[in-house]
This record gives C-alpha cells, sequence and structure tokens, in this order.
C-alpha cells in the first residue's frame, strides 16, 4: 500500500495497454506500477512492493510471463499473481495455472468492469 | 511327364500329372476294356444263335468257350487297370505297353475264331481292320505296324496251315463255295486281308499323328492364352491399385512383387532418380537381401545398363556377374543373381527411374516379358507423379494455412490494444463524453468486437487445419461437457425468447476430445439454432451414446435453411441469404468451424431443414479407436 491506495504492479511490453489500463486504475483509486519486459519487471518489483501483479503472458518471447511468475515465487512473492492472455492463446491452454500459483487470468482485451470488480475482491 | 519346371517358371499352377493326351489314352484302353466285354458277349451269342437259330452248322462249344476266355483275360485287364489308375506314377509307356498287350491278345483270341468259323473264308477276318484302327489310334506308329505284323503272321500262317493240311480246315458249309480253293484263291484272299490291314493302319495312324500334333499345339496355345491372360489381369489390378491409393510406397511393393511373380524371376527392384538426377536409389525390391540392397547408390555414369535404360531403352544381361554393363558385378554373385533386365519407367518421355527383375539362372527374356515389364514401369511411373503431385498440393494448402494463422495471429495484437482503449473511452476513465461520442463510440466498439470474433474463429479454423502440435485430448464426460455450453448460452436465448430443451443420458459419456472443440463445436450449433431461431421458439440439444459412436442433434424451430443454400452451408463465410435479411450478424465461419471438427474426428454432420420451419443438424462421432485428432496423416516419401 502507499498512502492508502493499493499498488498494482502491471507488466506488459504494449503500451497501449499499460495506458488504458492505467486509466481505468487510477480513476478508481488504485496506484499503478509499470515495466515493459519481465527484467525491468523484476526491478519494480523489489522497489515497490505492489499489493497485486498483473502480468502479461507473451512478452518479446512466448511464455516469458510464465517464466516470471516463477522468477517472483523464487523471490518469495505473496501478492496475488493475475495473467492476462489473449483469447485462443493455444500455448495458455498448455500451462496449467494452479502449478504456477496464479490468481487468476484475464482475457484481452481489458474488461474494465471484470478487472475491477476482481480487484475489489481480491484487495480487501 | 508334364514340364512342371515350365509350368512352374510360367507362375501358374502346376498342370494336373497326365497331359490331356495322356488322359485320353488312359480313357481309350478302359472304353477298349469295356468293349470288349460287348465283343465276348456277343462272339458267345453269335455262335448260340447261328447254331440254334440260324441252324448253320459251326462249333458253337469251342466258340462260346473262346468267349469265355476273352471275360477271363478282360478281368485280368480290369484289375491291372484299376491298379494303375491308383498308382499315380504310371508313365504314359506302361499304358501302351499295357494296350499293345490287349491288342496282341486280342489278335489270338480272333484268329481262334476265325479258325473255327472258316479260316481264310471267315466272316470274322474283317473284324482284324477294326482291332488295326484301334492299335493305330492307341499306339505309336511303330507299335501299330509291328502288331499289324504279328496279326497278319497269325492269320498267314493259319491259313497256309489249313492249306497244307496241318490243320484242319474248318469252314462252315452253308458259307462255304467249294469253287473257291486251291492256291490262287488263298494268295488272293490273303493279299487282299494284308493291304486292307496295312492300308487301314497307314490311314488310321496319320489321321492319329495329326490329331496328336494339333491336340498338342492346343495346349501349347492354351498354355500362351493363360500367360498373356495372367499378365493382363496384373496389369489391370496394379492399375487399379495404383488409381486407388495413395500410398505410394505399397503401390510400388505391389508392381516389384506382381514383376518378379509373374515373369517366374527371383527377385526385382525399382531404383528411382535421386533429386539431383544423379544416382539410381532403390525404392522398393523384393525377394533381394538387405545386404544387396545397402551396397551403395547405383551410378548410371559407371554401369551403362542402366545409362543406357534411363535413355529409354529396355537392357537385357544375360550374365551380371561377368557383363562389364552391370556396375556390381561381385554383389550379385554373391546374391546369386545372373541375368538381369531392366526396363525404364517413363514419364512424359522421361526416364524417372529403372524396374529391373533379377533370375537365378542364366536365361533370356523374352518380348513379350520385356514388353509386359514397360507397361508395369510406366504405371509406376504414373502412381510416382500422382503421389507428387498429391504431396506438392498438400504442401501448398498446408502453406496456406501457415500463412493465414500467421497473419491473423498478428492482427490480434493490435485488435485487442485498441478495444482496450474503447473500454477506457466507454468507461468514461477518460473523461466525460457527449451523447454522440458515446454513440459513435458504442458502434466502433462493436464493430471491433465481431471483427475480433472474426479473427478468433479464422484462428480456430487455422488451428484444425494445420494440426498444430498442442492439441492434447483427455476422456471426458460428453453429457457433461454439453450441458456446459448450453448454460453458456442460456441467457442468451432467454433475452431472444427462445427455449432451451437438453436431452442428455443419465450416465456418464466417455470421450476422448478437448474442452475447446466440445464448445466449439456444440457452440457454435447452438447459437446458430438460437440466433436463427424468432422469439418463441425453441431449440432441442440432445446427446445419445451407443457403444461405437455419439450422436449430437441441434434442432431448431427457426428460419430455416433452403434447398439452393443447402450445398453451401459449410463454406467458409457463406451466409445464407434469408439470414442477411434478418439482419442477424456471423462471421459465416461458425458452420465451416462444425465442418472441420467433424472431419477431424472422422465423424459425420447431416443438415435437415425446412424454410419457415427449422432446421436439424445431427453430428455423429465415432467412439475410438481411430487415428484420433492428434495424429497428422502418413505422407508418402516419394
Amino acid at each position: 500500500m502507499r498512502n492508502g491506495k493499493h499498488v498494482i504492479l502491471y507488466i506488459d511490453d504494449d503500451q497501449d495497454f499499460l495506458d488504458s489500463v492505467r486509466a481505468i486504475l487510477e480513476a478508481h483509486g488504485y496506484v499503478m506500477e509499470e515495466a515493459t519486459s519481465a527484467e525491468t519487471g523484476l526491478k519494480k518489483f523489489k522497489e515497490c512492493k505492489p499489493d497485486l501483479l498483473i502480468v502479461d503472458l507473451m512478452m518479446e518471447e512466448i511464455d516469458s510471463g510464465t517464466h516470471f511468475v516463477k522468477e517472483l515465487r523464487l523471490l518469495g512473492n505473496t501478492a496475488p499473481i493475475y495473467m492476462l492472455s489473449s483469447a485462443g492463446d493455444q500455448l495458455f491452454m498448455a500451462t496449467d495455472y494452479s502449478d504456477l500459483g496464479l490468481a487468476g487470468v484475464f482475457q484481452k482485451p481489458i474488461q474494465p468492469e471484470i478487472l475491477l470488480s476482481t480487484l475489489r475482491e481480491k484487495l480487501k | 511327364m508334364p514340364d512342371l519346371a515350365a509350368a512352374a517358371r510360367s507362375g501358374l499352377e502346376p498342370a494336373p500329372y497326365r497331359l490331356p493326351l495322356e488322359e485320353e489314352l488312359v480313357a481309350r484302353v478302359a472304353w477298349l476294356i469295356r468293349w470288349r466285354w460287348v465283343a465276348a458277349g456277343a462272339l458267345i451269342g453269335v455262335a448260340v444263335g447261328a447254331r440254334y437259330v440260324l441252324a448253320l452248322r459251326i462249333p458253337w462249344l469251342p466258340l462260346c468257350l473262346i468267349g469265355a476266355a476273352i471275360l477271363a483275360y478282360n478281368l485280368l485287364f480290369l484289375q491291372r487297370l484299376r491298379t494303375l489308375r491308383r498308382n499315380h506314377t504310371a508313365s504314359v509307356t506302361t499304358f501302351s505297353q499295357f494296350a499293345a498287350v490287349q491288342i496282341a491278345l486280342d489278335w489270338l483270341a480272333l484268329t481262334l475264331t476265325v479258325h473255327y468259323t472258316g479260316g481264310i473264308e471267315s466272316p470274322f477276318l474283317i473284324f482284324f481292320i477294326f482291332n488295326a484302327i484301334v492299335a493305330s489310334i492307341l499306339l505309336p506308329p511303330r507299335t501299330a505296324y509291328l502288331l499289324a505284323g504279328f496279326g497278319v503272321a497269325l492269320v498267314a500262317g493259319l491259313a497256309l496251315l489249313e492249306f497244307w493240311g496241318l490243320l484242319v480246315h474248318r469252314a462252315i458249309p452253308e458259307l462255304h463255295d467249294p469253287r473257291l480253293q486251291g492256291p490262287v484263291f488263298l494268295v488272293v484272299a490273303l493279299g487282299f486281308f494284308v493291304s486292307a490291314i496295312l492300308f487301314s493302319i497307314y490311314l488310321a495312324t496319320s489321321i492319329a499323328r495329326q490329331l496328336v500334333r494339333r491336340t498338342r499345339e492346343l495346349a501349347e496355345l492354351k498354355q500362351n492364352l493363360e500367360a498373356a491372360y495372367q499378365k493382363m489381369r496384373t496389369l489391370y489390378e496394379t492399375s487399379r491399385a495404383v488409381s486407388s491409393t495413395l500410398n505410394l510406397p505399397q503401390v510400388l511393393a505391389t508392381i516389384v512383387r506382381q514383376a518378379a511373380q509373374v515373369v517366374g524371376v527371383k527377385a526385382s527392384s525399382i531404383r528411382l532418380l535421386d533429386e539431383e538426377q544423379r544416382f539410381l536409389e532403390i525404392s522398393a525390391a523384393y525377394g533381394l537381401s538387405d545386404a544387396y540392397l545397402t551396397k551403395g547408390k547405383v551410378d548410371p555414369q559407371r554401369g551403362e545398363m542402366d545409362r543406357l535404360a534411363l535413355h529409354g531403352k529396355a537392357v537385357a544381361l544375360l550374365d551380371a556377374t561377368i557383363d562389364p554393363r552391370f556396375q556390381y558385378p561381385d554383389e550379385a554373385r554373391k546374391e546369386g543373381i545372373r541375368s538381369v533386365l531392366s526396363v525404364p519407367m517413363m514419364l512424359h518421355d522421361r526416364a524417372i527411374g529403372v524396374l529391373r527383375v533379377y533370375t537365378g539362372e542364366v536365361r533370356e527374356f523374352t518380348a513379350e516379358e520385356t514388353e509386359f515389364l514397360l507397361a508395369l514401369a510406366s504405371q509406376g511411373a504414373a502412381a510416382i507423379q500422382n503421389a507428387r503431385a498429391y504431396r506438392q498440393l498438400q504442401e501448398l494448402e498446408e502453406a496456406k494455412s501457415r500463412f493465414v494463422f500467421a497473419v491473423t495471429h498478428e492482427l490480434k495484437a493490435p485488435l485487442a490494444a485498441v478495444q482496450s482503449q474503447f473500454a477506457v473511452l466507454r468507461g468514461g476513465y477518460a473523461g466525460q463524453l457527449t451523447e454522440k461520442q458515446q454513440a459513435l463510440i458504442e458502434r466502433a466498439a462493436h464493430r471491433m468486437d465481431r471483427l475480433q470474433a472474426l479473427l478468433r474463429d479464422l484462428l480456430a479454423l487455422g488451428s484444425l487445419k494445420d494440426r498444430l502440435p498442442q492439441r492434447r485430448t483427455t476422456e471426458l464426460n460428453l453429457a457433461e461437457w454439453v450441458r456446459r455450453v448450453v448454460e453458456i448460452v442460456q441467457p442468451e436465448a432467454e433475452s431472444r425468447g427462445v427455449t432451451l430443451e437438453l436431452r442428455l443420458p443419465e450416465a456418464p459419456v466417455p470421450f476422448r476430445t478437448t474442452e475447446e472443440d466440445v464448445h466449439r463445436l456444440v457452440g457454435n450449433l447452438l447459437e446458430n439454432a438460437v440466433k436463427y431461431t424468432p422469439s418463441g421458439g425453441q431449440v432441442t440439444v440432445q446427446l445419445r451414446a451407443e457403444p461405437s459412436q455419439v450422436t449430437l442433434t441441434v434442432s431448431d424451430t427457426g428460419v430455416g435453411i433452403s434447398p439452393e443454400a443447402m450445398p453451401h452451408i459449410f463454406q467458409e463465410f457463406y451466409r445464407a441469404a434469408n439470414v442477411k435479411e434478418l439482419g442477424t450478424e456471423g462471421t459465416g465461419l461458425g458452420l465451416s468451424l462444425v465442418k472441420r471438427l467433424v472431419d477431424l474426428y472422422l465423424g459425420e454432420v447431416r443438415v435437415e431443414s425446412k424454410l419457415g420451419k427449422g432446421t436439424t443438424f445431427t453430428v455423429t462421432l465415432p467412439r475410438e479407436p481411430g487415428p484420433g485428432p492428434e495424429a497428422p496423416p502418413p505422407s508418402p516419401r516419394v
């Protein structure tokens, strides 16, 4: 938390998605930190200690999202992590996300109502 | 004895152990024995009848005794015949000798009869001719003449003995003309007798010889015809096999086997030019050891035989182990190969390979055999062309699918980004919107939703075509998953005023598939049904499970499909005229997806519809054991 607001760390290599989500989150009293790659994401994670993370499945490489999540686990992360994926990502279907310890999955394109209601539930 | 070796060479079944001519001989001998019963009986009958009915003074008792003797020795003959028949290795010679013995004994009996019925004046003399003819038919000419000589000697001897008074001349008084006596009569009578016998034999043997020759020619003709027929049958069956399957290895294997079996050789092979058109590589082989096949590539530059063959000539080597035109003489010797025939496999006036046959012993190949192999080779070439063309087609098809898939994939990300941005706008997160702005944004967002649906379906279609390696099927309860899909569509149906009815079996329905496939298959059919049914209508979903298949039925009381539209409904992007009017939206890919999935699962889909009344889709999917949706199809290696 920062100044009484929940901190959400969102990692995605597409700036348009970062900006859209920021507009939604900030309008509802969340603080959003962003990173555009797994590498910078890890750095940001250590810096800002988020309450919740949203990670894109496919960044520069296939499955880079899942690797990132595993790294976070190793760093002893306890905040809930949500994955972002495009509908029909075949590769995602192959991954068992209970294995990764994910709290859930969001579909792209972003559906603001679903995003917000999930956050409200999780960050009570 | 029949030529079994020749029969085996021709690839036909071995002939029965007697040629037709020999069968004739056996039959005739049996016939002779049968007629002898009649003859003996007739002799006895005539003797008794002449004595008591015609009241001729003939010595009927001796004649009856002769008849009895004939009956007796005929019985012995019958026993002998039975023994010979049971013994399957009895040869022609044995039967000939048997016939000769019979005829000789007959001559004796006849001579005795003649003696008791007037000697040179006997009416029975004429029956000698009958015997002579039988001898000529059954026996080779020399034996027939010999026997005739024996018979003539008997008669002449008898006549002379009677003339000299050494034997009693028993003329039949009623038939006797005393004027016919004296040496002149004897000489004349004997002369006519001998010439009649000799002439009969001469006539009969010439005719018999002609007959034998003709029969032999016919037998040979028949064999040739059968061999030719066999070759034609083989060619026909090979061409049928070639046109009925694209399994090239199977077709080539059939061809080499047929080549070897019909021509009657030890082994055969097909070698095709490799991609650089430089070496000949083995593509199919029959009757050759692995050691021989892996001896190395055949280089037409070094093996003149194949170089000539590739120029379109059939080349035969009498002995491959010593012929310089053969590239691997040592390997040939080790394999036991002697003669080799190579014919080119021609495709569009160009040779793409060679068909070779190998024999174990030195032998020449006939023109018919070479022609047959050429025909077989060209069928092989045709099969190869088919397979290559098909493979090219498949590759093109796959390249196309991959392209479509890649393009669609690239379109997804930017579209998702734009949609997210519109979501921000619509939600007012970028500031308050005027009514006009709101309306425009709504419409734009809606169009993008449609575009997204299209991309999703295109990707689905592409992934099904391409059989991406990530298909992992599991055993799931089909009934349960159908229910889930129905539940998802339920709200939509309700909002349109359409009732959904679900009929599922009580027991679970295990089926090997993925959740995605169930969702797509059932979902698309269901969404269509709901979309095209006006308010107040009903959609029924039924799942039936049988041991060998499952049947899914989706029927609606909707607008129906016209007969003109029917053949096209599974085509990509096709939307029938009547639904376009309705203004309902669709990607036009839903049914293509359904069809693609049904094909993937080796099932069938049937449609029944009546305009204005409703439509029923029936999907049947087999349960195991087929190759399943995971394995890629085997492709022919050419």
